[in-house]
């Protein structure tokens, strides 16, 4: 029996779709008295067609349209939410008309490098989160290449954009009693939706962001991918994930609230 | 040379960590420390450039409002806030206009007497000769305004530039 199963792992080490070996032994376990192989095949031939159905995804084309859905939403958010009425408003109380007139024009002529910085921005987020995997699979002897983290961590941040639909619709929704403050710091499904953001200091206002539902869809993504990549349990994968992603991003948090409130 | 990472790693960011926590802790205690001590006007010692001599809180005209206006010579923004006070300026004669610096005394002259505002009586110009500024009245980017009623209790504070019509509103509160 050992053999037999040492026989259908090595034939899933292959692309496994169309392995001759791998079908005849799925037929050959139906036969009564080797239920048990015959579950642990099929078992073992679902993770394979997951793994390749996940390394089969044109990553580039995914990052295309990742990109791309970036850019339309900043694009939205500048033309359409961060009017000049909003920077009025908002600056209005301290600033002089001319001069909240020259922060916007000011703003309007350099808007070009938020545009071009995007693809490194979106690049380095998951960046990061590759190699705060990548360093944890160090520690916890967890075999997966620095490309499959990447592929994980790209495949994962399709949960962010829909966040951002979530955020504009909420912002054109209540667009007529929308403040420059209002845009900037409401992220939806999380912890600063609850509070006055008056009453909250500086420091704390972007980890009180960071604590949304998405994130935690983002990490149950990542574990669930690991989960293809590793063979092991969810609630391994998950674990991992939050000792090593989860600790990357609470560094990074310490370390925002460290630099803004100096 | 995996068990030695295993090690090192972990130590590493749980030390940056600590220390990064710790310094943010230090700092939120004195953010909160600054802003009890400056809900009143606090005590000061800074060098009248005019005088030449040592001026300080108790120098204050008790019964009428100050603005404290914390400036750099070499900054935009308080280049425009000075132009519009000067051209407003007498609409602050019910307030005393503290203005502070800590360019050397030759710099600050010529940078307020540019705005005719050196020998105005209620216009108080100083020097902070030993840095205490930021120590007494916290962290302040240039220019930093502090709105004090007549009572001497802190009415605003503004970071950067401010017009005019929002000094005066808050002064005559």
């Amino acid at each position: 029996m050992q053999f037999y199963f040492q026989l259908l792992e090595l034939s899933l080490l292959r692309k496994v779709k169309h392995n001759f070996l791998f079908e005849l032994l799925l037929k050959t376990s139906s036969i009564q008295g080797f239920e048990e192989v015959y579950f642990y095949c099929q078992n073992l031939k679902q993770m394979a067609i997951n793994k390749y159905s996940v390394a089969q995804i044109n990553l580039k084309l995914y990052f295309s349209f990742i990109l791309l859905m970036n850019f339309l939403f900043m694009i939205l958010l500048k033309e359409y939410l961060l009017t000049d009425n909003i920077y009025y408003e908002a600056l209005g109380e301290q600033l002089s008309f001319y001069r909240i007139e020259k922060i916007i024009n000011l703003s309007k002529k350099w808007s070009w490098v938020t545009y071009v910085a995007l693809p490194f921005i979106l690049f380095l987020r998951i960046s990061f989160t590759t190699i705060c995997m990548k360093v944890g699979s160090v520690l916890f002897s967890y075999e997966i290449k620095l490309k499959h983290f990447f592929r994980i961590a790209v495949l994962s941040e399709i949960i962010f954009v829909f966040a951002y639909i979530i955020k504009l619709i909420w912002l054109f929704i209540n667009i007529n009693s929308l403040t420059l403050e209002y845009i900037q710091t409401f992220y939806p499904l999380s912890l600063i939706n609850f509070v006055v953001i008056k009453n909250v200091p500086q420091y704390l206002i972007y980890p009180m962001q960071l604590v949304n539902i998405f994130e935690l869809v983002y990490w149950i993504t990542l574990a669930y991918l690991i989960k293809i990549y590793t063979n092991k349990s969810f609630d391994k994968s998950f674990g991992f994930v939050a000792s090593t992603y989860g600790i990357g991003l609470f560094v990074w948090v310490v370390l925002v609230a460290f630099i803004s409130i100096n | 040379m995996r068990k030695r990472i295993k090690i090192i790693i972990p130590l590493v960011l749980f030390l940056g960590i600590g220390y990064m926590l710790f310094k943010t802790y230090q700092k939120i205690e004195r953010k909160n420390k600054i802003a009890l001590q400056i809900k009143e006007i606090p005590d000061f010692v800074f060098l009248d450039i005019n005088s030449n001599k040592n001026f300080t809180k108790q120098q204050l005209n008790k019964e009428k409002p100050v603005l404290f206006v914390y400036f750099n010579s070499e900054c935009e923004h308080c280049s425009y806030e000075m132009q519009q006070i000067s051209y407003s300026i007498e609409h602050f004669n019910h307030a005393q206009i503290v203005m502070i610096s800590i360019e050397e005394p030759e710099i600050i002259k010529a940078f307020v007497k540019k705005y005719n505002l050196l020998n105005q009586s209620n216009v108080i110009v100083l020097h902070d000769k030993i840095l205490n500024f930021e120590k007494i009245f916290g962290n302040c980017p240039f220019p930093t305004t502090f709105i004090y009623d007549k009572n001497w209790e802190l009415v605003k504070q503004f970071k950067g530039e401010v017009k005019v019509e929002a000094l005066l509103k808050y002064l005559n509160m």
